[in-house]
């Protein structure tokens, strides 16, 4: 107990919080209040958040202290902070997906995700910083200003959701959600040094959260380990009746995920996924590499699989990714969602429509517009749109026939370590190809996490490590998970460009 | 398609631009055209896979949607909705003309 409960909040996590809080060893208000404060210190040099609510904040974590006065039994998440990326929906506070074209919007309610949270006892502290309506590979494409790791805080936070990323790793909230298109929860928990999951496609409603691509989004946890990762998920797992691609899905383990017994465990490793790859970093190859070693060692089998479309997955998913984005993104045009541009009584409606996105859209995502409505544009629909489709079924079959060898694929989560802040932001094709390794679990819709592993030998850059499951299989995953993080430390725990908490 | 190496026309630009509703800055203009070209010319790699008789695939659960009972509910206040629109007046929407002038 006095172990458990030692040093600067901060430094607990999600669980430690909720039963310190259920059974009053300390309030949700100083909790809360902690972590306000550590955000006031340290997230000036980070920027991970878009809007803190502080006052808020601080009411709800009143209100759940009330509520344990009066002898009421709190939930799962008692007094837990929570971060929110920004493409997501918290009643009363803004939410831009950091788009100057929703600029000025307060959402108008919750999302089902935060809703969920706040039935758990858990208080929004604020929305996170991201790339355009996830639209990015490093938090650099927002309009409200980059993200820095909290490791070194010169390079990018990996993206879209680097703010919740950098959050969770700068111990500025112990947990927070984020939402995954082709990798947008796992790069930057990779690269931040955290955990993150994206669930199977379906076990978590969508509803109230903006959407990019709306047959490969997904909303997921993000957290400083698996077994935090499981505990947030129970509480966000379900189906809603407000979003027609939820569903119920087989049950998840009630009570704290168990580690996987690694004796009866068989990793899958692509050849695709093996060895150096063009535009990889060896040192983190290596550091997989020894990772799989130890498993080995620990009794896992290791096994290899060949998946041969993982080598196309990158065309076929910027394919369908952008396609989707163009007509998920036509509503934005001044009139019925997004900022309107100035208008005179002479314009014509379709004026204000290109004005408005014109000046709303950054660069990137008016990129991604114009490749995905040429990729659906009469005469060329069947060559991309309708072949990468095509694609997408052929490799989901060859991972699920992979997936029935083993219960997880394995590889790194990206290809590289954080990078530098500007390195690729001039060239759009060498950012799509960093999200090599997670784009496939979307394309598929497939549950896939990353955890920290062994850190970068030469740089000491956080490495994530990435498991894929088969269909609803995010208990296996997360429990193999838990048991890799027991095996081997990780990095240092606090990122060292901050001042520990 | 030909074995020439692709390139985005400004014609093509300008009409996919004008398809999606956007108003191209023109001094961005040259800098997209190499950028879509490059994006376009990786994309298609994927005409080399043979997909022949395969039924495309538009989404994870291939249109098996579970749709709640159809039963009307109470939405937002008409209030908090006109809140967020730039311009509105006794509870509607203003919005610029839709017909050109002189039509």
């Amino acid at each position: 107990m006095a172990d458990e409960f030692s040093g600067a909040i901060t430094t607990w996590d999600a669980s430690t919080i909720a039963r310190a809080v259920g059974e009053g060893v300390c309030t949700a208000e100083a909790v809360t209040a902690a972590h306000l404060q550590r955000i006031a210190a340290i997230d000036p040099q980070v920027q991970a958040f878009i809007h803190v609510d502080t006052s808020r904040a601080l009411a709800a974590a009143q209100a759940i202290d009330a509520r344990r006065a009066r002898g009421e039994k709190l939930g799962p998440l008692a007094g837990v902070p929570v971060a929110v990326k920004d493409q997501i929906a918290v009643a009363g506070l803004p939410q831009t997906a950091a788009s100057k074209i929703l600029q000025g919007y307060i959402a108008p309610y919750d999302a089902t995700a935060v809703a969920l949270l706040r039935a758990a006892d858990a208080v929004v502290i604020g929305k996170t910083n991201q790339d355009e309506f996830g639209m990015g590979s490093s938090t650099e494409n927002s309009a409200w200003g980059p993200t820095h790791n909290p490791w070194d805080l010169q390079r990018i936070p990996g993206g879209s959701s680097g703010g919740s990323a950098a959050a969770v790793a700068a111990a500025l909230a112990p947990i927070a959600l984020g939402t995954d298109t082709g990798g947008s929860i796992r790069q930057p928990a990779a690269l931040c040094g955290v955990s993150g999951l994206k669930p199977t496609y379906g076990r978590v409603s969508r509803y109230g959260a903006i959407a990019f691509a709306s047959s490969l989004d997904q909303i997921g946890p993000m957290a400083r380990s698996p077994a935090e990762l499981a505990l947030v998920l129970q509480v966000l797992a379900g189906l809603d009746p407000r979003d027609a691609t939820s569903e119920q899905g087989p049950a998840l383990a009630s009570g704290p995920l168990i580690a996987a017994d690694l004796q009866g465990v068989r990793l899958g490793v692509p050849v695709q996924w093996r060895g150096v790859r063009e535009g990889q970093d060896p040192g983190v190859a290596a550091q997989v590499q020894a990772t799989l070693v130890q498993l080995a060692t620990a009794g896992a089998k290791i096994v290899e699989v060949d998946v041969p479309l993982l080598d196309a997955s990158v065309a076929c998913y910027y394919v369908v990714a952008t396609a989707e984005a163009s007509a998920n993104l036509a509503r934005y045009d001044g009139i019925r969602f997004g900022r309107r541009a100035a208008w005179t009584a002479q314009a014509t409606v379709d004026e204000l429509y290109a004005s408005s996105r014109a000046q709303g859209f950054g660069a990137e995502v008016q990129r991604r517009i114009l490749l995905g409505t040429y990729a659906l544009s009469s005469g060329y629909y069947d060559a991309f749109y309708k072949k990468a489709s095509q694609v997408r079924r052929l490799l989901t079959a060859q991972l699920h026939a992979a997936l029935a060898q083993c219960d997880a694929l394995v590889g790194p989560t990206s290809p590289q370590c954080a990078w530098p802040l500007g390195a690729r932001t001039q060239e759009p094709m060498a950012m799509y190809l960093m999200d090599i390794f997670t784009i496939s679990a979307n394309l598929a819709g497939l549950p896939a996490l990353s955890l920290p592993v062994l850190p970068h030998p030469t740089s000491g850059l956080p490495i994530g490590l990435q498991l894929l499951g088969a269909p609803w299989a995010e208990w296996r995953i997360l429990s193999i998970a838990k048991a890799i993080s027991d095996l081997q430390p990780g990095p240092q725990r606090w990122p060292t460009a901050v001042e520990a908490p | 398609m030909s074995d020439a190496p692709f390139s985005l026309t400004d014609a093509q630009l300008e009409h996919v631009a004008r398809l999606a509703r956007l108003q191209l800055d023109p001094a961005q203009i040259p800098q997209l055209q190499r950028d879509l070209t490059a994006i376009v010319t990786y994309f298609q790699e994927l005409q080399a896979i043979d997909t022949e008789g395969v039924l495309p695939m538009q989404h994870p659960l291939d249109g098996q949607w579970t749709l709640r009972a159809d039963q009307a509910s109470i939405g937002l206040p008409n209030a908090t909705v006109m809140a967020l629109a730039p311009v509105h007046d006794q509870g509607l929407f203003i919005v610029p003309r839709v017909v050109a002038h002189g039509g």
